[in-house]
Order: structure tokens, then sequence, then C-alpha cells
């Protein structure tokens, strides 16, 4: 157990990086998952609002009780840098002025009122949120002055319109009869923390399991092990294993660390193959380590290449940005690499891309070779080595 | 010296890859995975499957005119079938299915003006297209308000639902059924749709129910229902470019920028004899230990001016990123961001005693950490701190060279730019002094 002492020796004073990343990582996913929810029912996208109510009127203030009760309503400074930052760090949705004169105007159908504006926005970019508010403000004042057509009085105007907005749709949420397997423990809110491992594992057991070998593989530790009692097959075995229980406990920490963020033991099928996936991610980051360190390069070169590989993957593979956005090209340059078929079997998982067990298994199996393509590499590339040939060609010279 | 030491800091592996490298290949990622993602989140028309169980032709009319709208809100497929329609929900060729059955019988009856069950609607019709009038009623106020109505400048989709109309009730009674698979912006949006259509629907009915029909209130109607064009005036804030994908831009110089905190703990350890052979060296020489630092410190400034240039140079030329109208103060920006870095490196070189090893994967987990913090992996979290924690923001380095490229952009002044500058400046200031202190007057008793 020598061998095995010493590598957990080495590993000890190389730990810390990833207890950074883990902390860091957890602290970062808790705020994306905490609000996970089972989809059992439709729920509505809610937009954060700022509301400036210029008019100060009893209809503004209606008004803006009933933006409250279907909207997040943030309250800034009403100036327009504060707003034009919030608008771009999407602090903010929508930025909404309620104009001077709204209470009146509303109730006013004259030919004179017909061009006075009732709100004013600032939004930076044109989208879904900009488009969905702006079909609420019409719906809103064109049930409002309907019901003024109709003869009613304003407050009951907006009484009337309020009552109308509240209509209920009935929305039933439908899910593909081959997804059966299919249960509500694994959300696609608590996938993100799923899909982020992606960049973390990728990042941290290269630079955790790197230094090790790579002070395992130094001349005086080799020089020691080899005047040593222990085999060689002994040492590779001792090795191997103490490489594994590393792995296995780097990734045991974030799969912990997962639970925590869940609110438990995880529940569900999906979840447990989720678990799967990650693990097989592992031990594909750990057969990449292994074939850098064939390259025989220093632990800083390594420490820049997984930094690299780890954020360009991730950010090919729809880690951080979800797979449906990216386009097509992107995605067809990413299948070249593990990390889209992980983030492929999260999404499958959690049902934010389409697809059925069996194309879980496929991406299962897609890195399953990715894994023994790297092992074949590392194998050529160790065979090959020039030092080794020198060696043995100063050998046979000798003979 | 400072030709020595710029020089030096060339021959590094870590600088030309961190500084240099890194930033063009990250530069390259971000712009093949990210240039075009934003626009995709612009609104499209929702994708919708209609399966019609009634012979509601008002659905088909009113969805049917919100489809020929600049942009489009929705677009319609209709299917003959639930099973069909489901079919190009779980393809994801459309976001939902709305479903239109009968209303089921709840045995009340309202008194409507119209009576819409006893009158003969395609003798109305017939009558209105063919004379422009309607003279249908008993009542001369219900004649002249139906006849105002339909007149209504803007009634384009009810006249397009009568000249369609082949017979059946008016108006039937419906339930709609929108099925969706998950949450999201396109299926909330499906709901509104849906939504406004069963409003308009009721609002029609209600209109039905209203007893006091005259010409007045029947043009009214008409301007209620549709005069909402000019109601929602759009203001512009800024001029700049405003695509969320520079604040990535921003993020990787400002990576840069603090990367110069790998250079700067150099200044550290080649003046600290029990650091480095070269500090000893250092130590025993005439130089005054505070020249040589500061010649150290301006030529490792000098060469991340040349790196933080060649990086948003690259940006702007190869990979054409708008920086705004004001380069030259992008690269003031990006060259004072990178004085703070290596300022930042000698200040965190001079502290505690740690192996080099060890004091660059702190440094490197350092910077990582700050550039994560401002936005360089997940954009969302400098709204999230701001909100929630300011001050972060305000203190992090990497989100002050971030904000003053934003500000540079956005703002039509220089004010908050020149905060942003003055805040780099005081950093810079506070970590060379605080460097100056941590490494003067050392003694060794044994090296």
């Amino acid at each position: 157990m020598q061998v095995f002492k010493l590598f957990f020796l080495i590993a000890r004073s190389k730990i810390g990086i990833g207890i950074l990343y883990l902390v860091i990582f957890l602290a970062i996913c808790f705020p994306m998952v905490h609000s996970s929810n089972q989809q059992v029912d439709f729920e509505e996208t809610r937009l954060n609002i700022h509301v400036d109510d210029q008019d100060q009127s009893e209809a503004s203030r209606l008004f803006a009780e009933e933006l409250a009760k279907k909207h997040g309503i943030v309250k800034l400074e009403n100036n327009r840098e504060t707003i034009m930052d919030a608008l771009y760090y999407q602090i903010i949705d929508y930025a909404l002025v309620i104009n001077p004169g709204y209470g009146n105007n509303l109730a006013n159908l004259s030919e004179e009122a017909a061009p006075q504006s009732l709100f004013a926005t600032f939004h930076l970019n044109d989208s879904y949120k900009t488009a969905m508010m702006d079909l609420y403000l019409k719906d809103y004042v064109r049930n409002v002055r309907l019901e003024i057509a109709m003869g009613k009085n304003l407050p009951d105007a907006i009484a009337g319109a309020e009552a109308m907005l509240s209509t209920k749709v009935d929305v039933e949420m439908v899910s593909p009869p081959e997804d059966d397997f299919r249960n509500e423990g694994f959300t696609d809110k608590f996938a993100t923390f799923f899909r982020m491992l992606c960049y973390v594992l990728i990042a941290v057991i290269p630079n955790v399991l790197a230094p090790v070998m790579l002070a395992m593989n130094g001349e005086d530790q080799k020089k020691r092990i080899a005047c040593s009692r222990v085999s060689t097959s002994s040492y590779l075995f001792q090795l191997f294993a103490a490489s594994a229980v590393l792995t296995v406990l780097i990734w045991a920490v974030f799969m912990i660390g997962g639970m925590f963020l869940y609110g438990g033991i995880y529940q569900g099928i999906n979840c447990w193959l989720a678990v799967l996936n990650s693990f097989v991610f592992a031990i594909v980051s750990v057969m990449f380590t292994i074939f850098l360190c064939s390259f025989r390069m220093g632990n800083t070169a390594i420490g820049m290449i997984s930094q690299i590989v780890g954020i360009g993957m991730s950010f090919l593979s729809g880690a951080f940005i979800p797979q449906s956005m990216l386009n097509a090209s992107v995605l067809n340059v990413a299948k070249i690499l593990p990390g889209y078929w992980y983030v492929r079997a999260v999404d499958i998982l959690s049902g934010a891309q389409e697809g059925i067990m069996g194309d879980f298994w496929v991406c299962i199996g897609v890195q399953a070779g990715f894994f023994a393509i790297f092992l074949a590499i590392t194998i050529i590339l160790r065979s090959h080595h020039p030092k080794r040939k020198r060696v043995k060609a100063q050998a046979t010279a000798k003979a | 010296m400072m030709k020595y030491e710029i020089k030096k800091t060339f021959r590094a592996k870590e600088v030309i890859v961190w500084l240099i490298l890194f930033p063009i290949i990250m530069g390259t990622l971000y712009k093949f995975t990210l240039g075009n993602i934003f626009s995709g989140n612009q609104f499209s028309a929702v994708r919708l499957a209609v399966v019609q169980n009634t012979d509601d032709g008002m659905f088909r009319n009113i969805m049917d005119n919100m489809e020929k709208t600049d942009p489009p809100y929705v677009k319609l497929t209709y299917c003959s079938s639930e099973e069909e329609a489901l079919s190009l929900l779980y393809k994801n060729d459309v976001t939902g299915v709305v479903v239109i059955d009968p209303a089921p019988e709840t045995g009340e009856k309202k008194e409507d003006a119209f009576d819409l069950d006893t009158v003969d609607t395609q003798a109305i019709l017939d009558q209105y297209l063919s004379t422009g009038t309607v003279n249908a009623f008993d009542d001369q106020g219900a004649n002249d308000f139906l006849t105002k109505y339909l007149d209504g400048d803007e009634n384009g989709y009810v006249k397009d639902y009568l000249a369609n109309f082949t017979g059946g009730e008016f108006f039937p009674k419906t339930h709609i059924t929108l099925k969706l698979r998950k949450n999201g912006m396109d299926e909330t949006m499906a709901k509104k749709m849906v939504m406004m259509y069963i409003n308009m629907q009721n609002q029609v009915r209600e209109m039905m129910d209203f007893t006091h029909m005259t010409a007045e209130s029947g043009d009214m109607i008409s301007k209620a229902m549709n005069g909402q064009d000019n109601i929602v005036e759009p203001l512009q804030l800024t001029t700049g470019n405003t695509d969320p994908f520079s604040s990535y831009m921003y993020n990787l110089i400002a990576m840069v920028a603090i990367f110069g905190s790998l250079v700067g703990v150099g200044i550290a350890q080649t003046h600290q004899a029990d650091m480095s052979p070269e500090g000893a060296r250092r130590s025993c020489s005439s130089l005054p230990k505070s020249i040589s630092i500061l010649a150290c410190f301006f030529s490792y400034c000098i060469s991340m001016a040349i790196c933080v240039s060649i990086c948003i140079t690259f940006l702007t030329l190869v990979l054409g990123v708008d920086f705004g109208s004001r380069l030259p103060l992008v690269y003031l920006s990006g060259i004072c961001g990178g004085i703070m870095g290596v300022a930042m490196g000698f200040f965190l070189g001079c502290v505690g005693k740690m192996s080099p090893g060890a004091r660059s994967g702190f440094v490197m987990a350092l910077n990582m950490t700050l550039c994560f913090l401002s936005g360089y992996i997940v954009m969302g979290i400098k709204g999230i701190l701001e909100h929630n924690a300011p001050i972060v923001n305000d203190l992090n380095p990497a989100a002050i060279i971030c904000d003053s490229f934003y500000y540079l952009n956005m703002d039509a002044g220089l004010e908050r730019f020149i905060g942003q500058l003055l805040k780099m400046g005081i950093y810079t200031a506070i970590f060379v002094i605080l460097g100056f202190i941590l490494t003067r007057r050392k003694k060794y008793a044994s090296l």
C-alpha cells in the first residue's frame, strides 16, 4: 500500500484547488437550482418590471396593483442610467412609465385623445418579454375602454377589465407516450447543476489528478519506488486504484453537494440516470487527464489546457447556454466533443430536448467511445515515447 | 533593465498562452457560439397547432389577422385530429396545441340584446354586405349600433368573419384547451394568445348583452376595440451597442487585464531573496530595491499594454466586435486594467509565504473567481450580484474593467467611465504601496 499512500500524500497537498472549485460551484448553483419546481402545472413566466407612475391617479394606482399580481415589481431609482444598467444586466425585463394624464386619457375615447400615448417604455432589445408586455398593455386598455364604451364609470370599468383579464385558460401539460419512464423528480432547473458539472469535472479532475500523477512520474519518486520491494505490477495496480479512488471521491463530493441543492436523496430514476451520466463523464475526464499527462507537460501547462478545453467545450456543448439556442453548425462541431453527449443526455432526462431512453443510452455509449479513444491514443503515445525509444536503443547498443 | 524584463516576459510560455493565445481562442469561440445567439431571443411568431372540433370561425378569423401583423404574433397549423397536432408538438414543430371543443351545455339561457339563438344571422349578414346597413331588429338603436360597429375602420377581422360566415351559430360557445409540453417564454406567449382570444370572445358576448345600444356607443365600442396602436411609446435609452453578446467580450478583455497579475507576481518573486535565486542576487546588488521594483513594474506594465492591445485589436478588427465609437478610450481602459492587474499581482506575490507553484495556483484561482463574478462564464451573475450584493461588483477589479467598457459604449457622457478609471487608479496605487511596504527592509539570516 506504499504507492497508494504516497499518492494520497501528494494528493492532499493539491486538494485545495478541488475544494475551491467545489465551494464556488455549489455557491453558483444554489440560487439557480433552489427555485426548482415540479412541472405538474403550467407556470406562467413572470417578468421583472420597473414601474414609474408619473400620473399618481386612482386609475394608475389600480393598474400598478393589477400589474403586481401578474409580474414582479422591482423598485429602482427613476433615472435613465439606473434603468439602462438594470435592463442590460437583466435585473429587470421591462421598464414602464405611466404617463401623466393616464387616468384621463384612459377614459377618453375622443379623436383628440387617440394619438396620446398612455405609457412609455424602456427596453434595450426587442424580445419575447417586450412583445408580451406590449400585448398585455393593449389588452388591458382595450378591456377598460370597452367597459367605458358600454357605459360604466372608470373604477367599474377597471374592475370589469381586471375580471376579464383574469380569464382562466385551460392548460394541460402533455408528454410523449414514450416518455413514460420520465418522472417529475428531475426538473430542467435542477438539470442546471448537472449541465455545469461538464465544466467543473473537466476543470477540477485534471487540476487535482495531473499534479499527483506528474509527481508520481517524477524521477525522484520513480527511483525511490524502483529500489523498494514494490513490484511493477503492484505499483501500477496501486496507482490505478488510487487514481480511481480519488476520482470517485471528487465525483462523490459533487454528487453529495448536489443532494444538498436538491433537498435530500435524489428521487426517481431520472436523477439516478443523471448521476450515472456524470460518473461516465468523470471517467472520461480522468482518461483525458491521463492522456494529457502522456505528453509530459508541466502542471501549469496541464492547468492551462484543462481550463481552455473546459471552458471551450462547455460553451460549444451547451453547458452554459442551452443546446437549443446554439445554431446547427456549432452543434455539428460540438458532436466531436464528449461534453456535447454529456449535456445532451442531461437534456433528454430533464425533457429540455427531444429524446427517448434509447437516445440517452446512445449518449452514454458515445462517451464510453471517447474514453476508449483517449485510452487507445494514450497507449500508443506511451508505447512510442521518445525517451523510452532512446533507452531501448541504448540497451540494444550495450548488448 | 526594463528592456531585459520586457524580453523576459514575452519569453514566458504562460504569458504567451494566457495573455495572447487564450483570449484569441476564447474570443473566436465566443463569436462562433454566441455571435448570433441573442438575435434568437428576439420575438418570433408563436407556433400553434389548432384542432377545431366546432364550426367557430371567429378563432380562425382573429388569429389569421394576428398572423398577418408585422411582425406576426402567431403561426398557425390547422390539424384534422388531436393526434396529428400532438405529434407536431412532440417533434417541437409547434409550441402548443389549441383544441377548440363545443362548450358543455349549462342549461342557462341569457337574454341577449340580439338574442343570437333566434335571430337569423345569415340574413343580417347578407343584408349588411349588400346594403351596408342592418335593419333586422325592431329596436332602431340596435340596428344603428351593429351597423356603426361593423362600419368601424379597423374592424377588418369582423368583416372577414362576416364575409366567410357560412351559416350555423353566429358566436358558438366553445371550450378551448391549450396543450403544452413545458414551461417557458414561448409557452407563456401561447397562453397569452389563447387568453386574448377568449377575452375577445367574452367581450363580443358582453357587447351582445349590452342593452343600451345607440349609434354612438357602437362607434365608441369600435374605437375601444381597435384604437390601441399608439398607447405605448418606446423611448430610446442609448445609441450604443445593446447586444448582450458584447458583455462576453468586455469580460474577455477584463480577464486578460486581470491575468496581468500572473505577470505581476514575478515582481515580488524576483525581488525577495527567499523566493528565488534571482531575488537573492538582486538583494545583494548595489541597485536600490525600490528602483529595481519600479523598473520591473513599468516593464511589466508595458508588456501588459501590448497584450491587451493585441486582444482588443483582434476582437475589433478580426472578429468585428462593436465597442462603440470611442475605440481609443477602449484601449486606454484596457491598458489601465492591465496595469491594475500587474499591481494586484505584485501585491499578491508579497503576501504570506508560499511556493511559486502554490502562489501561481492561488492567483489563478482568484483571477478565475473574479472573472466569473463579473460574468465571464454566466452573464447573469453580475446582475444577480448587482441586485443582492452590489458591493461585490463595486470592489471586484474585473467588474470595474467590464463596467468601464460598458459605460464607454452605452453612456453619452464620460462621467461614469472616468469614475471607473479613477477606481482602477486607486486600486493600482493601493496595491503598489502595499507591495512596497511588504517587500521593504527584509533581512535573511539564512537562505
